[in-house]
């Protein structure tokens, strides 16, 4: 029989609890507070991460599952009329402050908007995220591209209401509306992006104007897209690549709370509305382009009615379009 | 208090320091998380796990193939455990080593009354080693006791042990055992065949600076395993097989314990020989007219193996010549093809042939007239090799001493080519190389070891430091070798000439014949009233060819 030294005991209960203690630091070392930020120190955290850390002084608010950050600069215009590099970076960092925060509570937060407003001017950026795009974009489960084209970035003016100037309302943001603000904007910066490049015959060179709600007014959950693009011999097409990038976005989303996909082209008169089932069956390719066009694609309203739609007042002596 | 204290660190320093370092190193990646967002930390934990189990599946898959490979020799090792009834060989299956089979059978006997001795208090045999040349029938025999014994066995080959991986010669040793008494445990006993033990036995090699070579750690775990110090005392046998001397390998190997009995498997003898040619041509279909004791002669120091490749070859030869059964003729061819290769079909002149055919008769004449032992078979100008012809004879029997007559008619036969040459050419060749290399070899051989010289200067000089050895004995002993060279050309000269009218005779018949056998060359010298005085049976014997 082969001999094998013999340790003395004591060594080996020694080595043991050694070796228990290191594993018992690997495994404290996950323990601590379960959230860095409790729900009720949310608002002042956000404000301290700012100022601690980007000394940035700002407003927040938390309303329902939206955490909003603002602060105020004198003038975000340079002397070219364009916004100064440094605001974009506030904004970037205070939307850091609030993703942090957002991030490690045990409130339950879905959005995140950052909100920069030039006193001057009565300029207003915004910049609005989904939380849960902020971890699949940490977690690499989508790329930087598609992590922009997830942000809406809002711009226009603000009305200060005399004597509360430096009152932070903070409306709620919903899945839906982030969604069809977000579908807009990708239409948007995909109409400029085409035309920055020059191509033709492309239905973006044509998109005059785009606009799109996801409404429940009529007791129907919608997403409704209205565009006046130029005339065209073939406004089908132009609908069809809304229709793709909505249905997309959707699919991105995995969201199905809707009853309805509307697209409406004005100018050329034309309207395309989907059910929710016909959307998926494009989604899952079990429809093909042509027979949506055939089968779905119908005469619009009169450009009076888009007009007061997009809040112009239309003469009313312009014909419709023909 | 503060001195045991002092003493302590004196005593623990080492281990304190250790052990403060390791904490240290993992109190900063816990100090690290403990200071990070509770999402961040985790987001890392969970990175860290999801690292943790890539590694550890990484971790697994390496271990997993390099263990594979690591054990692949194992692997093998299953597949040779071969059970005893399907080895399938007998007693009566084995040929040729009589004194060996004896051994072989007691110790079956001893494995089968391992229950008797140790009632008696005797020790059962642990091991068996079987030396001798290849082809001997080693393997052979270890299948014969593994089937008469009626054990499992399992056969390994030495080199199997040996692998660059440090450990994995001893681990299969071990492993091998291990399979071993299993083995044994259920069906009574185990048969471990080691094939070239001396891959792993021979004598093992310590290094000054401690390290030791990796055969070592094979051998030593060999040792251990074969001296059976282990709970229970299983019936495992270990026959060894090597064809290397016995004292290459290592004396503890050796001793009594491990492997007790030594058999020396030797090639056959005439009749072991001539048995193992009745053994092969029973396995064929052969002419039973074959004088099967003429090539027994004929294939002195001959192994079974080599005999059993004979029978092979005439059967192929036979085949190609369309015949349905193998006759002598073919047994001929075979043995001279594997003895001395393939005929060359090179185109050879008529100068070059008349100074071959001349050289060659040199050899067969003096061979046959002066040479105590050896007989001639064949005589070919034929190119075999890088030999333009040859003269091929064989001695009777294989001897275990030669005698000076040996030496002096071994080398007059060496250079009878080179005086043929001068005496019918006036002029020699360079053919006589290779003739004079071994002349000049036994010469000096019998001169400075054997004392076989002309004032018989005692001793084995080469076994003295050549710069030891006084410049006058140098010159005294190559005087002396120089002189058994020309004494032996002398001797040839007198009978080249004396037999003149033969000489001329036997170089024509080369020339027209190409080939004489051993009839054509008995028969003219019978017709010239001699006759050979070695000849006691219908056929003669070896001692390799001698190429001209």
């Amino acid at each position: 029989m082969s001999l094998n030294p013999v340790r003395p005991l004591a060594d080996k209960i020694r080595l043991r609890l050694f070796s228990g203690f290191l594993l018992g630091l690997v495994f404290l070392s996950g323990c601590g507070p379960q959230y860095t930020y409790p729900a009720q120190t949310v608002v002042q955290s956000i404000k301290d991460i700012s100022l601690k850390e980007y000394q940035i002084a700002i407003q927040a608010r938390v309303v329902g599952k939206t955490a909003g950050a603002i602060f105020y600069v004198e003038d975000m215009m340079d002397d070219q009329g364009q916004i100064r590099r440094e605001i974009h970076e506030k904004m970037g960092q205070v939307m850091q402050a609030v993703t942090r925060v957002a991030l490690s509570t045990d409130k339950p937060l879905d959005y995140a908007i950052v909100i920069a407003r030039d006193r001057k001017n009565l300029n207003e950026l915004a910049v609005v995220r989904s939380i849960d795009d902020t971890k699949r974009a940490s977690a690499d489960m989508i790329g930087i591209e598609e992590s922009i084209n997830r942000t809406i970035f809002r711009q226009g003016k603000y009305r200060p209401v005399k004597g509360r100037s430096n009152v932070f309302a903070l409306k709620e943001i919903t899945l839906p509306h982030f969604l069809a603000e977000q579908i807009v904007q990708r239409i948007r910066f995909g109409a400029v992006r085409e035309t920055q490049a020059g191509t033709e015959d492309n239905i973006e060179d044509k998109l005059l104007l785009v606009d799109g709600v996801y409404d429940v007014a009529d007791g129907s959950r919608i997403f409704r897209f209205s565009t006046f693009s130029m005339r065209s011999e073939t406004p089908g097409h132009s609908i069809l690549e809304i229709l793709k990038i909505a249905s997309a976005v959707l699919k991105g989303y995995q969201f199905v709370e809707y009853d309805q996909i509307q697209i409406h082209d004005y100018l050329n008169r034309q309207k395309l509305a989907l059910d929710r089932e016909t959307v998926s069956h494009y989604q899952a390719k079990r429809v093909t382009e042509k027979d949506l066009l055939e089968r779905f694609l119908t005469e619009s309203q009169s450009i009076q009615e888009a007009f007061k739609l997009f809040g112009f007042e239309a003469p009313e002596n312009v014909p419709d379009a023909q | 208090m503060l001195r045991k204290l002092k003493l302590f660190w004196w005593n623990h320093w080492i281990k304190i320091v250790v052990v403060a370092w390791v904490v240290f190193i993992f109190w900063i990646p816990v100090a690290a998380l403990k200071s990070i967002d509770s999402y961040q930390r985790s987001y890392m934990v969970a990175w860290l796990s999801t690292m943790g189990l890539q590694a550890t599946i990484s971790a697994v898959i390496f271990v997993v193939l390099y263990s594979w490979v690591l054990q692949g020799g194992l692997q093998k090792l299953k597949k040779r455990q071969v059970k005893s009834e399907g080895v399938n060989v007998h007693w009566k299956d084995v040929i040729g080593m009589e004194g060996a089979k004896m051994e072989a059978k007691e110790l079956v006997e001893l494995i089968k009354d391992r229950a008797r001795i140790k009632k008696i208090g005797g020790h059962i045999i642990r091991g068996m080693l079987m030396m001798g040349p290849p082809g001997c029938g080693k393997t052979y025999l270890a299948k014969a006791i593994a089937t008469e014994a009626g054990i499992p066995f399992i056969s390994m080959s030495g080199s199997e042990f040996v692998e660059v991986f440090v450990g994995v010669g001893a681990s299969r040793v071990r492993q091998l055992f291990q399979k071993a008494r299993r083995l044994a445990y259920a069906d009574g006993g185990c048969i471990i065949f080691i094939d070239e033990i001396d891959a792993v036995g021979r004598k093992r090699v310590f290094s000054a600076f401690g390290g030791t070579e990796e055969t070592n750690s094979t051998q030593n775990q060999l040792l251990a395993e074969m001296d059976g110090l282990k709970d229970r005392d299983e019936n495992v046998i270990v026959i060894g097989a090597t064809n290397a001397a016995e004292d290459t390998l290592d004396e503890a190997l050796l001793r009594p314990g491990r492997f007790d009995r030594k058999i020396f498997v030797d090639r056959p003898d005439l009749e072991e020989r001539e048995a193992l040619f009745q053994y092969y041509l029973s396995k064929i279909k052969y002419d039973p007219s074959i004088d099967v004791a003429r090539f027994a002669r004929k294939a002195v120091r001959k192994s079974p193996a080599d005999i059993a490749n004979i029978t092979k070859e005439a059967a192929l030869i036979a085949t190609r010549s369309k015949d349905d059964r193998v006759n002598s003729d073919h047994l001929a061819e075979a043995m001279e093809r594997i003895d001395l290769g393939l005929k060359k079909n090179r185109k050879v002149s008529e100068k070059e042939m008349h100074i071959t055919a001349y050289h060659e008769t040199g050899h067969v004449i003096v061979t046959y007239l002066l040479h105590p032992t050896d007989d001639v078979f064949k005589a070919s100008i034929i190119p075999r090799g890088p030999a333009g012809g040859v003269t091929y004879s064989l001695p009777k029997e294989d001897e275990m001493f030669r005698n000076r007559d040996w030496f002096i008619a071994q080398i007059c036969v060496l250079i009878a080519g080179y005086v043929a040459e001068k005496m019918k050419f006036g002029v020699t060749s360079s053919g006589v190389s290779n003739d004079f290399q071994h002349a000049m070899r036994l010469a000096h051989y019998m001169v400075w070891s054997l004392g076989m010289g002309k004032s018989e200067s005692l001793g084995d000089y080469t076994s003295i430091p050549a710069d030891q050895l006084s410049g006058s004995v140098k010159d005294k002993l190559n005087a002396e070798t120089h002189e058994v060279i020309q004494s032996c050309m002398k001797e040839v000269e007198g009978l080249l000439r004396k037999e003149n009218v033969i000489f001329e005779r036997f170089a024509q018949e080369l020339i027209k014949k190409q080939e004489l056998d051993y009839d054509d060359i008995e028969a003219i010298f019978k017709e010239y009233g001699k006759s050979n005085p070695r000849v006691t049976s219908k056929y003669v014997p070896k001692s390799g060819p001698t190429a001209g």
